[in-house]
């Protein structure tokens, strides 16, 4: 079961295997959990939050394109479901242009210099994170902890590639501070 | 982290528990199909409505006069604030954020700044109503549409160069201090030309010129603070509440 793509598994679902969601919960579960616990900074609301990502995600499922990456997709209905949390929380104010997007930027690419410092960063970041505000804290989870590109943040967030990159630069900045 | 994978546990067995029990549906591939051109189909018509919109501000630009005042002294910010159709304006601008703001979640638009879509939206909205008012729809559709109240409203309201003091005539005769002229629709006006009228014409006004006054009109006399002579061409850009009506004076009439 292990060398089947997450794709094919909802293909199956789609026509009617519903067992075999339990496979893509059981993939998902553990990376949602962590992403939900370190952008929420709260371990109950987490719990409660990924639960109804699955249950979104499953209600939805017909409208996945099975062409395009399945984890993508189950991480911005995870995306949404936080910041909704958040906004209810009032942690998050909601505003419909973030000048981050608005404008184009030149930012440093991924590089091996910068995978390498990731590794050595990632204790120090762990525990500073909380501190950061959402919009900074979660481009770092998502890329110090979740392993993902920064087109892969793109795709989550829907926000340009180089945006990204200014949002991470601007949130190890602000670490360095707190750290 | 043995928290975790305990916390994991519970999880998916409360998920997969509701879906065995049927306590959570998906939603069919219908349900989303019908969505997806329930939602195509808003933002046409929103598209359209912006180029319908931006097409019209262009077309009462020019049928109102307000480009033929480009060259004048007069031009300034007070003729800019009093003659933009400003509603319009803000209507076109609110379509293009709501367009925006309905098309973001597609891969083209955002990975792309959003300044780049914006000014795209624009570039395209303005070419496509710069093709669409060569075609004069606009007119068109006021011909048709004159009895019904919003078209006949929209259309002598921001379009008619009478709601921003100007009036299109023909010089009947010139005396020392004013002009006289008739309009399409036969009514003469007493033209008061003072020390302070601009008057813009390359070779002095005589009879016959067609002209655009622009001034406070009271009763049959217009304290004029441009007269500008225009051409044929100019004259036919101008509205007219009578494009499809044959006017009574037929050297004005609109082809």
């Amino acid at each position: 079961m292990l060398d089947i793509t997450d794709e094919s598994l909802v293909a199956q679902v789609k026509s009617g295997d519903r067992d075999k969601y339990e496979l893509l919960v059981e993939r998902y579960e553990s990376k949602l959990n962590h992403y939900a616990t370190r952008f929420l900074s709260d371990n109950d609301a987490a719990t409660d939050a990924v639960q109804d990502v699955f249950i979104k995600a499953y209600i939805n499922i017909q409208s996945f394109d099975t062409s395009k990456k399945f984890s993508s997709w189950i991480y911005r209905i995870a995306h949404n479901e936080f910041v909704n949390i958040l906004r209810k929380k009032k942690s998050l104010s909601v505003s419909f242009f973030d000048f981050d997007t608005f404008f184009p930027h030149q930012v440093e690419g991924e590089g091996s210099d910068m995978l390498a410092l990731k590794r050595e960063d990632k204790e120090r970041v762990e525990k500073a994170i909380s501190k950061l505000e959402p919009k900074y804290r979660e481009p770092i989870v998502l890329y110090y902890f979740e392993d993902m590109k920064y087109d892969e943040i793109a795709d989550v967030l829907l926000i340009p590639v180089a945006t990204v990159g200014v949002r991470i630069m601007r949130a190890k900045k602000l670490l360095e501070k707190i750290i | 982290m043995e928290k975790i994978e305990q916390t994991t546990r519970e999880i998916s067995e409360k998920v997969m528990s509701a879906i065995r029990t049927g306590g959570i549906l998906p939603h069919s591939r219908w349900y989303f199909i019908i969505r997806n051109i329930i939602y195509a189909a808003f933002v046409l018509v929103l598209l359209l409505a912006i180029l319908y919109l931006s097409s019209f501000i262009l077309f009462a630009l020019q049928a109102s006069g307000f480009t033929l005042l480009s060259g004048s002294k007069f031009f300034g910010i007070m003729t800019i604030l009093n003659s933009l159709p400003w509603v319009l304006l803000l209507l076109v601008i609110i379509g293009i954020v709501s367009t925006l703001l309905l098309s973001r979640s597609a891969a083209f638009t955002y990975r792309t700044p959003t300044l780049y879509v914006f000014l795209g939206i624009i570039i395209l909205v303005i070419a496509v109503s710069a093709i669409v008012s060569s075609f004069d729809l606009h007119k068109k559709i006021y011909e048709r549409g004159h009895n019904f109240k919003p078209i006949k409203s929209l259309y002598e309201g921001f379009a008619d160069p009478e709601m921003h003091n100007g009036i299109a005539g023909e010089i009947q005769s010139i005396d020392d201090r004013n002009i006289f002229i008739i309009t399409p629709r036969n009514e003469s006006f007493e033209v008061i030309v003072s020390s302070s009228t601009e008057i813009m014409s390359s070779d002095g006004l005589t009879v016959n010129d067609k002209v655009f006054i622009q001034g406070v009109r009271k009763e049959k006399t217009i304290m004029a603070d441009i007269v500008k002579e225009i051409n044929e061409q100019e004259r036919n850009m101008l509205f007219n509440k009578s494009y499809d009506r044959a006017p009574n004076n037929p050297s004005m009439q609109i082809k």
